[in-house]
């Protein structure tokens, strides 16, 4: 358990190298005591056979420096990995914040790997601490070995809760580092998380009947929603303005009342409809290769355009049941059509008859705009929106 | 429950400059070298006293870990704890007495002193620290909060020691 200490302004958590014997935990440990500044390890200690195995543990306390004001410090232990040391890797396992379960890879291995996980699982288990709970790491060691039983292969075998994993050399002090900073993240963020106040990517932009809506999501739709635009986008990436976020603040909000509407009604956005927006989009660019060309050139995915064709697919299938004479209202009178000629002679310089696919395509336009903000202004009216621009 | 377990690790300033003077106290009576308090998954609290050559934290960790096994042990006699552990030197010795359930009090002494003074006093100041965890764990907390910037500091740090 990590101990905070606010006298000492100090956090101190505890890693645990576990696996089986022999896969190469003192190994990681020596490593890290090579290569880490004198000035952030203490002593290494083992307390070993004469024949260099682990008996009890391995320990190397590390100081990492402040963070945010806090001392900041891991002490790392490694577990004897032989089946027999049990009730002393039960010993060393007491209060850990973390652990880096370090795999053998080395041929003819695999069933010691199992039984050491499923050892691991079950000491935890008496500690009332759940595997897919504690910050986890899988190292796949000795991958330099010719016939290192394949990645893919250990991830099947070992790996059903889909935690981090890490290959490495440990004995070529390869991958040691970034298995511990791995995790050592984890720790550090469950910390965070648990005792630091809500930091701006927590902050919330808006909230909307009891939903919050966090600034990090909203900000990245602007983004995605500037590009979707078609808009150059400027080197160093987009800046809005306060009037540019406000719009789009208000495009977001829509977007999630309409998805909560839906869901309160049971609408769902089918595969297929999504599938026929896309394919609108797509024909204004020949081809969908010639699209998702062009969503790549401005740094976005058919992901990206996925969300926004839900959307609207949403949108469509909403309005009939609040405005049931959308239709009406949306196609073009014939009055209307005129109009719009006249006052848009200069986009239209044709005669009316010979502009008039293009002329009706703007009056659809502009009438489903009205449409959808009458869409909006009725959903919004009962709905309760603080934002927090 | 849950939330008291996870209190458990949190030292506030208040308390340790509470238990510094209990040690201290001790220390001066016994005529020790010097204390370490060390929680019981081997983590340092607090160390007073002369200052010697050992590094604390390693020591912390194997006064944990022996303690853990003397539990074991204990376990294996039908006993519930060993509560007190000695270990005699050429020079120095060291006493280990466990303070509640949840630190282990550690004091180095020479023969300034005997084995019976440390022992006494020890017990003393075992119960005050004990009380002072008690008391602690009842009171309402304000600072139990981090820096609004420690997950944007420790990603850098981390950056920092282990190469990006």
């Amino acid at each position: 358990m990590v101990q905070i200490n606010f006298a000492k302004k100090e956090v101190s958590c505890k890693i645990v190298y576990y696996g089986p014997g022999l896969s190469g935990k003192t190994t990681n440990l020596e490593i890290i005591y090579k290569k880490a500044p004198d000035s952030n390890k203490g002593k290494m200690t083992s307390v070993a056979t004469e024949g260099d195995r682990t008996l009890f543990f391995d320990f190397l306390p590390l100081d990492i420096g402040k963070v945010g004001g806090m001392n900041t410090k891991f002490q790392l232990y490694t577990v004897p990995g032989q089946v027999y040391y049990n009730s002393t890797r039960k010993l060393v396992l007491q209060g850990v914040d973390g652990v880096i379960f370090v795999a053998n890879s080395e041929k003819g291995k695999m069933d010691e790997n199992i039984e050491s996980l499923k050892n691991l699982e079950d000491n935890l288990k008496e500690q009332g601490i759940n595997i897919s709970e504690i910050p986890l790491v899988i190292q796949f060691n000795k991958r330099d070995l010719p016939d290192a039983t394949p990645v893919a292969e250990m991830e099947a075998k070992l790996n059903p809760w889909k935690v981090p994993t890490c290959e490495a050399s440990a004995f070529r002090g390869e991958g040691v580092f970034p298995t511990l900073k791995l995790t050592a993240a984890i720790v550090l963020d469950r910390l965070n998380k648990k005792y630091a106040p809500k930091s701006a990517s927590d902050k919330a932009i808006a909230e909307v009947n009891g939903h919050k809506l966090l600034l990090a999501d909203f900000e990245k739709f602007c983004v995605t929603h500037y590009r979707l635009s078609g808009k150059k986008e400027p080197p160093g990436g987009a800046k809005f303005s306060r009037s540019e976020k406000e719009n789009y603040l208000n495009i977001y909000i829509n977007n999630f009342l309409i998805r909560l509407a839906a869901k309160e009604q049971g609408i769902e956005a089918d595969e297929k409809a999504v599938a026929a927006q896309i394919e609108g989009a797509a024909s204004k660019f020949g081809s969908k290769d010639n699209f998702i060309k062009y969503l790549k050139e401005k740094n976005l995915t058919e992901e990206d355009y996925k969300e926004e064709a839900v959307n609207r697919t949403l949108s469509n299938k909403l309005l009939a049941g609040i405005i049931p004479d959308h239709r009406d209202r949306i196609s073009p009178k014939e009055e209307q059509l005129r109009e719009v000629y006249e006052k848009n002679r200069d986009k239209f310089p044709g005669a009316f008859d010979q502009e008039r696919k293009k002329v009706e395509a703007q009056a659809l336009k502009t009438n489903r705009l009205q449409v959808m903000e009458e869409m909006y202004k009725e959903i919004r009216s009962e709905a309760r929106i603080k934002t927090y621009l | 429950m849950d939330e008291f377990k996870a209190s458990r690790l949190i030292f506030y300033k208040d308390d340790i400059d509470q238990i510094e003077k209990v040690i201290d106290e001790f220390i001066k009576k016994s005529d020790s070298k010097c204390s370490i308090l060390i929680d019981k998954d081997g983590h340092l609290v607090t160390k007073r006293g002369q200052s010697t050559q050992f590094d604390p934290e390693t020591l912390s960790a194997l006064v944990a870990g022996s303690f853990a096994a003397t539990r074991e042990m204990a376990k294996l006699l039908g006993e519930t704890e060993f509560t007190v552990l000695f270990h005699k030197g050429l020079k120095d010795n060291i006493h280990l007495s466990l303070v509640g359930n949840r630190a282990i009090l550690a004091t180095i002494f020479n023969d300034q002193t005997t084995i019976g003074m440390v022992q006494l006093y020890h017990k003393e100041a075992s119960e005050k620290i004990e009380k002072i965890f008690e008391i602690s764990a009842k009171k309402p907390r304000k600072e139990t909060k981090f820096h609004e910037d420690f997950g944007k500091d420790a990603k850098q740090k981390l950056d920092e020691f282990f190469g990006s």
